[in-house]
Protein backbone atom coordinates (compact mmCIF):
# COMPACT_ATOMS: atom_id res chain seq x y z
CA UNK A 1 0.00 0.00 0.00
CA UNK A 2 1.36 3.39 -0.94
CA UNK A 3 1.33 6.22 1.53
CA UNK A 4 -0.23 9.32 0.06
CA UNK A 5 -1.71 12.47 1.47
CA UNK A 6 -5.14 10.97 1.10
CA UNK A 7 -4.51 7.86 3.17
CA UNK A 8 -2.67 9.15 6.19
CA UNK A 9 -5.11 7.51 8.57
CA UNK A 10 -4.16 3.95 7.82
CA UNK A 11 -2.81 2.10 10.80
CA UNK A 12 -0.31 -0.49 9.66
CA UNK A 13 0.29 -3.75 11.47
CA UNK A 14 3.84 -4.55 12.47
CA UNK A 15 5.70 -7.68 11.48
CA UNK A 16 8.97 -8.29 13.31
CA UNK A 17 9.62 -4.58 13.56
CA UNK A 18 12.73 -3.70 15.57
CA UNK A 19 11.99 -1.71 18.68
CA UNK A 20 13.14 -0.68 22.12
CA UNK A 21 11.48 -1.24 25.49
CA UNK A 22 11.85 1.53 28.05
CA UNK A 23 10.58 1.08 31.59
CA UNK A 24 10.51 2.95 34.84
CA UNK A 25 13.30 1.78 37.15
CA UNK A 26 11.02 0.01 39.59
CA UNK A 27 10.65 -2.86 37.13
CA UNK A 28 7.35 -4.72 37.06
CA UNK A 29 4.26 -2.58 37.19
CA UNK A 30 2.75 -1.94 40.59
CA UNK A 31 -0.77 -3.11 41.27
CA UNK A 32 -3.60 -0.82 40.30
CA UNK A 33 -5.59 0.13 37.24
CA UNK A 34 -3.57 -0.67 34.14
CA UNK A 35 -4.06 0.09 30.50
CA UNK A 36 -2.28 0.95 27.33
CA UNK A 37 -2.43 3.17 24.29
CA UNK A 38 -1.10 2.51 20.84
CA UNK A 39 -0.12 5.35 18.58
CA UNK A 40 1.32 5.30 15.09
CA UNK A 41 2.89 8.41 13.73
CA UNK A 42 2.76 9.45 10.12
CA UNK A 43 5.03 7.45 7.85
CA UNK A 44 7.25 9.10 5.29
CA UNK A 45 8.75 7.93 2.02
CA UNK A 46 6.76 4.71 1.92
CA UNK A 47 7.75 3.65 5.41
CA UNK A 48 5.51 2.73 8.32
CA UNK A 49 5.49 5.52 10.87
CA UNK A 50 7.00 5.16 14.31
CA UNK A 51 4.70 3.08 16.48
CA UNK A 52 4.47 3.42 20.24
CA UNK A 53 2.75 1.21 22.79
CA UNK A 54 2.32 3.06 26.08
CA UNK A 55 1.67 1.26 29.37
CA UNK A 56 -0.06 3.17 32.14
CA UNK A 57 -0.61 2.25 35.78
CA UNK A 58 -2.79 4.41 37.96
CA UNK A 59 -2.57 7.21 35.40
CA UNK A 60 1.22 7.11 35.38
CA UNK A 61 3.17 6.15 32.28
CA UNK A 62 5.35 3.24 33.41
CA UNK A 63 6.69 1.65 30.23
CA UNK A 64 6.68 2.00 26.47
CA UNK A 65 7.74 0.03 23.46
CA UNK A 66 8.66 2.03 20.41
CA UNK A 67 9.80 1.26 16.90
CA UNK A 68 12.23 3.37 15.00
CA UNK A 69 11.10 6.10 12.63
CA UNK A 70 11.73 4.14 9.47
CA UNK A 71 11.20 0.45 9.93
CA UNK A 72 9.88 -1.11 6.78
CA UNK A 73 8.73 -0.25 3.33
CA UNK A 74 5.09 -0.73 2.53
CA UNK A 75 4.33 -3.65 0.30
CA UNK B 1 18.75 28.58 27.55
CA UNK B 2 19.52 26.37 24.60
CA UNK B 3 16.67 24.74 22.72
CA UNK B 4 17.48 21.12 22.01
CA UNK B 5 14.41 19.91 20.18
CA UNK B 6 11.59 21.51 18.21
CA UNK B 7 8.28 21.99 19.89
CA UNK B 8 6.10 18.95 19.64
CA UNK B 9 2.87 17.77 21.14
CA UNK B 10 3.21 15.85 24.40
CA UNK B 11 1.03 13.90 26.75
CA UNK B 12 0.67 14.76 30.37
CA UNK B 13 0.38 12.23 33.17
CA UNK B 14 -3.37 12.04 32.73
CA UNK B 15 -3.14 11.32 29.03
CA UNK B 16 -4.18 14.81 27.98
CA UNK B 17 -2.57 16.15 24.83
CA UNK B 18 -0.77 19.46 24.93
CA UNK B 19 1.95 21.26 23.06
CA UNK B 20 4.95 22.21 25.20
CA UNK B 21 6.46 25.64 24.79
CA UNK B 22 10.00 24.45 24.78
CA UNK B 23 12.36 21.62 25.56
CA UNK B 24 15.60 23.12 26.67
CA UNK B 25 18.73 22.66 28.68
CA UNK B 26 19.56 24.94 31.60
CA UNK B 27 23.01 24.16 32.91
CA UNK B 28 22.97 20.45 33.67
CA UNK B 29 19.18 20.24 33.94
CA UNK B 30 16.70 19.36 31.23
CA UNK B 31 13.72 21.63 31.07
CA UNK B 32 10.34 20.95 29.51
CA UNK B 33 8.19 24.03 29.71
CA UNK B 34 4.53 23.61 29.04
CA UNK B 35 1.22 25.38 29.03
CA UNK B 36 0.08 23.00 31.73
CA UNK B 37 2.03 24.89 34.33
CA UNK B 38 1.16 28.37 33.17
CA UNK B 39 -1.63 30.33 34.77
CA UNK B 40 -2.50 33.97 35.19
CA UNK B 41 -0.33 34.41 38.25
CA UNK B 42 2.75 32.44 37.36
CA UNK B 43 5.13 32.23 34.46
CA UNK B 44 5.68 28.86 32.83
CA UNK B 45 7.39 26.49 35.22
CA UNK B 46 9.96 24.13 33.73
CA UNK B 47 8.10 20.88 34.12
CA UNK B 48 10.98 18.46 34.13
CA UNK B 49 12.83 20.43 36.77
CA UNK B 50 9.77 19.79 38.91
CA UNK B 51 9.96 16.19 37.81
CA UNK B 52 13.48 15.86 39.10
CA UNK B 53 12.11 16.49 42.57
CA UNK B 54 9.22 14.06 42.19
CA UNK B 55 9.13 10.43 43.33
CA UNK B 56 11.07 8.09 41.13
CA UNK B 57 8.08 6.72 39.23
CA UNK B 58 6.79 10.15 38.21
CA UNK B 59 10.27 11.32 37.35
CA UNK B 60 10.61 8.35 35.01
CA UNK B 61 7.18 9.07 33.53
CA UNK B 62 8.35 12.42 32.23
CA UNK B 63 11.19 10.82 30.31
CA UNK B 64 8.92 8.09 29.01
CA UNK B 65 6.58 10.79 27.71
CA UNK B 66 9.49 12.43 25.97
CA UNK B 67 10.30 9.11 24.29
CA UNK B 68 6.73 8.73 23.09
CA UNK B 69 7.22 11.71 20.83
CA UNK B 70 10.91 11.53 20.06
CA UNK B 71 12.92 8.67 18.62
CA UNK B 72 15.72 7.67 20.98
CA UNK B 73 18.27 8.15 18.22
CA UNK B 74 17.14 11.75 17.77
CA UNK B 75 17.69 12.77 21.40
CA UNK B 76 20.61 14.96 22.26
CA UNK B 77 23.48 13.40 24.25
CA UNK B 78 22.41 15.40 27.31
CA UNK B 79 18.87 14.07 27.18
CA UNK B 80 20.09 10.52 26.64
CA UNK B 81 22.32 10.79 29.67
CA UNK B 82 19.44 12.04 31.81
CA UNK B 83 17.16 9.31 30.54
CA UNK B 84 19.70 6.59 31.27
CA UNK B 85 20.02 7.87 34.83
CA UNK B 86 16.26 7.91 35.28
CA UNK B 87 14.95 4.83 33.46
CA UNK B 88 15.73 1.14 33.71
CA UNK B 89 18.20 -0.11 31.08
CA UNK B 90 16.48 -0.27 27.72
CA UNK B 91 15.93 -3.61 26.02
CA UNK B 92 15.92 -4.25 22.30
CA UNK B 93 13.62 -6.64 20.53
CA UNK B 94 11.06 -7.08 17.78
CA UNK B 95 7.38 -6.25 17.76
CA UNK B 96 4.44 -7.87 16.01
CA UNK B 97 1.22 -5.92 16.21
CA UNK B 98 -2.21 -6.73 14.87
CA UNK B 99 -4.40 -3.71 15.32
CA UNK B 100 -7.61 -5.41 14.27
CA UNK B 101 -7.34 -8.07 16.95
CA UNK B 102 -5.72 -5.72 19.45
CA UNK B 103 -2.89 -8.14 20.04
CA UNK B 104 0.83 -7.76 20.04
CA UNK B 105 3.89 -9.84 20.71
CA UNK B 106 7.22 -8.50 21.80
CA UNK B 107 10.31 -10.67 21.52
CA UNK B 108 13.12 -9.26 23.58
CA UNK B 109 16.71 -10.18 22.92
CA UNK B 110 17.87 -12.80 25.35
CA UNK B 111 14.89 -15.00 24.72
CA UNK B 112 12.34 -13.36 27.00
CA UNK B 113 9.15 -13.92 25.03
CA UNK B 114 6.22 -11.73 25.84
CA UNK B 115 2.71 -11.45 24.50
CA UNK B 116 -0.50 -9.68 25.34
CA UNK B 117 -1.50 -12.11 28.03
CA UNK B 118 1.72 -13.00 29.75
CA UNK B 119 4.09 -10.13 29.21
CA UNK B 120 5.68 -9.03 32.44
CA UNK B 121 4.96 -5.39 31.88
CA UNK B 122 1.26 -5.77 31.26
CA UNK B 123 -0.66 -6.45 34.42
CA UNK B 124 -3.65 -8.82 34.29
CA UNK B 125 -6.97 -7.24 33.36
CA UNK B 126 -5.34 -4.30 31.63
CA UNK B 127 -7.67 -2.42 29.35
CA UNK B 128 -7.15 -0.73 26.00
CA UNK B 129 -7.40 3.01 26.32
CA UNK B 130 -7.23 3.59 22.61
CA UNK B 131 -5.51 3.29 19.29
CA UNK B 132 -4.83 6.37 17.31
CA UNK B 133 -3.00 7.62 14.27
CA UNK B 134 -1.15 10.85 13.74
CA UNK B 135 -0.82 12.67 10.44
CA UNK B 136 2.19 14.36 8.90
CA UNK B 137 1.84 17.34 11.24
CA UNK B 138 1.73 15.07 14.27
CA UNK B 139 -1.95 15.74 14.80
CA UNK B 140 -4.14 13.05 16.20
CA UNK B 141 -6.36 12.40 13.19
CA UNK B 142 -8.34 9.29 14.01
CA UNK B 143 -9.00 6.91 16.87
CA UNK B 144 -9.99 3.40 16.20
CA UNK B 145 -11.26 0.72 18.54
CA UNK B 146 -11.43 -2.46 16.48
Amino acid sequence: MLMTDTCVAVFHDLHNAPGILFTAPQGALPSGKNGFWIQQFHGKDHHVGRTIIEFWTNNVLTALVGTHSRIKEFT
Amino acid sequence: MQTLLPNERCTNLLGERFRPLNIAQVGDSICLQSDLHRDSNHAAIPTSMDALQLPEDLNAAYFLQLLVHHDWDDLSPALKEQARKTLAPDEHGTINLNVKTKSFTILLKGGKLANASTWTYEAPHSEWFGIFISDADDRHVRSRFP
